[in-house]
């Protein structure tokens, strides 16, 4: 019977696919124009903005990229769901890379885990990338004429459908606009050259040669948490990668409150979320007049998120008379560079 | 061949408050204190025999960040269930259950089943527990105390999901008129224009 419905979905949906999607797109067209007008918006927006976590910003899309934009080659829903699906399955694939590549215990891997949210998330970085044309339509046609079992929208492939559904939703909704409207949109290129310091991270050699390196946010970066506490002095800065940023995720919970601990017998003891993160302190300090928060890293270990996530700026003389590298969120406008601190 | 039928059961809850490893136990049998949501836990299946029908069980989780809320009713659309959890030792996490209730009375479809759970039953509780079982009987829901950790309550509450999704399809397919179950479609056709006038004059 499955294959009676296959061939259903082959040769009738497929024949008459021009007029459907046809009508689709002549349904959405005003959605359509919107989304576009949006999408263009978000084009060079980081993925942090759409609430991809840290850790898997750099992994960010590659062949999923490919997969989706072929979307609209695909006639059929059930081909068009299949790409979805694989697509899915390419990120995910991603993520599972960027797991293995962190070699904390179980606990620690855990929490890379990607979840409902990080897929709406990836979804969201997606579209905004690849730029594809009648999304709504797409997935109309997706949710109204996937014949192939009459389950389909409770099954995995309506899962997928769905999460495609609600990542259109969730751009043309108010809270969207309202994010697009606040949010500075980061310059396209770089002046300077820029190494990412993936190259040499597998050596070790981000930190600085010679005593602790230090690294300070700018002062456009919130440190509240969620629930109102404020990280202090002396904390531990093992769970900072998930505090929110002015322009960043809001994943976080709160700051474990670690006392200074410089310990190389037990790295994992601070429970971060990666092995390589083996020493940090929190270290408030005052920067012109303003109160701003250093990351204390000793020179012993780099933690693997900000190897992932920032990038060196090898043009920087400050880092080249200092040693120490000025770090900036890929893609992110100057006000959030990070600038090192003096040790 | 028997039939299977698919159930879709959507997970709604704060964070942190063990839908995941819910889920997981049920499905994986799998348990982890450190346990996030993982992809499997976002779309999960678990076939069932019951009472000589087959089920499928496909348990949706939702997006539970608070910029996502707004969505929900894409994820419950089409719901045969819903599974509500809270954490018992977060009275703020039952109070969201009865706000996830209202919407849900607002939003999914009419005949939807709801199911509560108050997760973390092997640690102490915060919210009084007979009060809760009240607000589930109120609602029409079940209420079902169960810890992840522990694995109590897991396999009873899903299987009351399922006798009562069951229960319901099987009601509403006797009381549907016979006519509207074969599917037929009457079209009623213009009616054949008069035959012309003779003109024969005769």
């Amino acid at each position: 019977m499955e294959q009676l419905w296959l061939a259903c979905e082959v040769w009738v949906i497929g024949g008459v696919h021009d007029k459907i999607m046809g009508a689709c797109k002549q349904m959405f067209s005003m959605k359509e124009k919107e989304l576009d007008q949006m999408l263009a918006k978000l084009d060079k927006a980081t993925p942090s903005l759409f609430g991809v976590r840290l850790e898997f910003q750099e992994l960010v899309l590659g062949d999923a990229l490919q997969q989706f934009r072929m979307i609209n080659v695909f006639h059929t829903p059930l081909e068009k769901a299949l790409c979805l699906r694989e697509t899915v399955n390419l990120i995910l694939a991603g993520i599972r890379r960027v797991t293995r590549s962190c070699s904390g215990a179980l606990p620690e891997k855990d929490g890379l885990l990607p979840c409902t949210d990080d897929l709406l998330s990836f979804m969201l970085l997606l579209m905004a990338r690849a730029r594809v044309k009648y999304l709504q339509a797409n997935a109309c046609y997706m949710q109204k004429f996937l014949l192939v079992q009459e389950d389909c929208q409770k099954g995995e492939l309506g899962y997928h459908i769905t999460n495609f559904a609600a990542a259109c939703e969730y751009l043309l909704s108010a809270e969207m606009q309202k994010i697009v409207a606040d949010v500075v949109v980061a310059p396209t290129s770089t002046s300077c050259r820029t190494e990412s310091l993936e190259a040499n991270a597998c050596e070790g050699s981000i930190h600085a040669k010679a005593g602790p390196t230090m690294f300070t946010f700018g002062t456009s970066h919130s440190f509240k948490a969620r629930d109102g506490s404020h990280c202090e002095n002396g904390d531990s800065w093992q769970k900072l990668h998930h505090f929110s940023t002015s322009s960043g995720p809001t994943h976080c919970n709160r700051l474990t409150n670690v006392p200074d601990e410089r310990s190389t017998e037990n790295p994992c003891q601070t429970n971060s979320p990666c092995s390589e993160l083996l020493h940090g302190n929190v270290h408030l300090r005052r920067v012109k007049g303003q109160e701003s928060l250093s990351l204390g890293m000793d020179d012993v270990g780099s933690p693997k998120w900000i190897r992932d996530n920032y990038r060196v700026n090898k043009e920087d003389k400050k880092m080249s008379s200092h040693r120490r590298p000025v770090l900036a969120l890929p893609g992110s406008s100057p006000e959030f560079i990070m600038s090192p601190a003096y040790g | 061949m028997m039939r299977t039928v698919p159930i879709k059961v959507v997970l709604l809850g704060d964070g942190r408050v063990g839908k995941t490893s819910l889920v997981l136990r049920y499905v994986n049998a799998t348990f982890s204190e450190q346990q996030t949501p993982t992809i499997q836990a976002s779309y999960l299946t678990k076939r069932l025999n019951f009472n000589g029908a087959m089920v499928t069980l496909a348990i949706w989780d939702t997006a539970g960040q608070e910029r996502f809320h707004a969505l929900g009713p894409i994820y419950y659309r089409d719901a045969d269930a819903a599974l509500l959890v809270y954490d018992i030792t977060d009275k703020d996490s039952f109070d969201r259950v009865k706000s996830w209730v209202k919407e849900l009375r607002k939003m999914a479809p009419k005949d939807i089943i709801l199911a509560i759970a108050g997760n973390k039953c092997d640690m102490n509780s915060q919210v009084d527990l007979k009060d809760s079982e009240r607000y589930a009987a109120s609602i029409g829901s079940s209420h079902f105390n169960t810890s992840a950790k522990s694995n109590i309550g897991i396999e009873e509450t899903f299987l009351d999901i399922a006798r009562r999704v069951l229960e319901q399809k099987k009601a509403l397919a006797e009381n549907v008129p016979a006519s509207t179950q074969r599917k037929t479609m009457v079209i009623i056709d213009e009616p054949p224009p008069p035959p012309p006038p003779s003109k024969c004059c005769s």
